[in-house]
């Protein structure tokens, strides 16, 4: 009978015990995907320390990988163009190693990891009430599916308001082939095409902080 | 009952007959209000559903039909300021928006919405006011947070 019982305090103890391990795990795993995400959103640039982006004297700027990396590539062009940068379109491939590197300083390349055309919804709901959605959304039996294809937006009363972008950018330096700038940036804006503006503008500041060139 | 009837005096009568206008003229209200909001909803949603079919010239009256039904709903104007942001017309979506955010300055939705047109436009000024409106809700924070950081690294 007290062997009974003292194995139930043991047990008692080691459920606590594990208890407190599974809190203990929790807690480190949501630290972590906090940190993580939040990274996402506010990175920072890396720059190869030393490297004088003033000898940049010809850019090549590659298609940038995955959907809507045609778009970012232009509008990298036509913002550098406007910089004062003198350009090599290269948007007809992707990769460093395809390209004809005669009279090229460095290259810029990268991919878009999102282009949401459909970032927010807005949702005309009862009388005096709407409300912008950006998750999965019960409305009157419909859900919606704020990704791809966008379920609910035959929905008379409901609108896709506002377009979102999320690019990685690198500049390689083509004598040495190493990368000297990386930078990750995501953006959201009325239409695809104001998110890319502001997204590719913003890269542009970041990177005038290293090349004080750029105008 | 003819008999109850005569028993009644006069007073009586009066406040029986008071009663039943009452209750009609309630029956009345109650209906006409459930119509008349009926109307209106079912006048945005067609207006929304002309503005997807790009017919934005019909949905424009179908609207402007619907704001004169409800000077005080902010839908109308909503769907207005949709209409004009399809046909890329930033001036008169941002007249509507402004128009539905006097209506019901609780819309968190009017506000997003100002917050990118002002973005868009290039105004930076009120760009930032909305969106320091929308720190406040938990829904906006980050995104705002981040677009305030954006448009001042602009200046």
């Amino acid at each position: 009978m007290n062997n009974l019982k003292i194995k139930n305090i043991y047990r008692k103890k080691e459920i606590k015990k594990l208890g407190s391990v599974l809190i203990l795990i929790f807690n480190f795993s949501f630290l972590i995907s906090n940190w993580f995400f939040s990274g996402c959103v506010t990175t920072k640039p890396v720059v190869k320390s030393g490297y004088n982006f003033s000898n940049i004297k010809k850019v090549a700027v590659l298609r940038f990988a995955g959907n809507g990396g045609v778009t970012v590539s232009n509008e990298f062009i036509s913002q550098l163009l406007a910089a004062g940068v003198n350009i090599i379109d290269r948007t007809d491939i992707e990769n460093i190693s395809n390209v004809t590197l005669s009279g090229i300083d460095v290259v810029i390349s990268g991919n878009v990891i999102e282009y949401n055309q459909s970032n927010k919804l807005l949702v005309f709901k009862d009388k005096n009430n709407l409300i912008i959605s950006d998750r999965v959304y019960p409305v009157s039996g419909t859900t919606i599916v704020p990704e791809g294809y966008v379920h609910g937006l035959n929905d008379a009363n409901i609108f896709s308001v506002s377009a979102s972008v999320s690019v990685f950018a690198k500049i390689i330096d083509v004598s040495t082939g190493e990368v000297v700038w990386s930078d990750s940036k995501s953006y959201e804006a009325l239409d695809i095409t104001t998110a890319v503006g502001q997204l590719v503008s913003s890269f542009k500041r970041g990177l005038k902080n290293s090349w004080k060139e750029l105008k | 009952m003819k008999n109850l009837i005569l028993e009644l005096n006069l007073s009586q009568k009066l406040r029986i007959i008071n009663c039943i206008i009452l209750f009609f003229v309630f029956i009345f209200c109650f209906f006409s209000h459930s119509a008349y909001s009926q109307d209106i909803s079912e006048k945005v949603s067609e207006g929304n559903r002309l503005i997807k079919e790009k017919k934005y010239e019909e949905a424009l009256k179908v609207l402007l039909d619907a704001r004169g039904l409800d000077v005080k709903s902010p839908h109308p104007d909503t769907s207005l300021g949709i209409l004009f942001l399809m046909k890329d017309d930033l001036a008169e979506a941002e007249k509507y928006f402004k128009s539905a955010e006097q209506k019901n300055p609780e819309l968190v939705a009017v506000k997003y919405l100002l917050a990118l047109l002002y973005e868009k436009k290039g105004d930076k000024e009120n760009s930032v006011k909305y969106w320091s409106m929308l720190l406040k809700n938990t829904d906006f924070r980050d995104t705002a947070k981040k677009h305030i950081k954006y448009l001042e690294e602009m200046k």
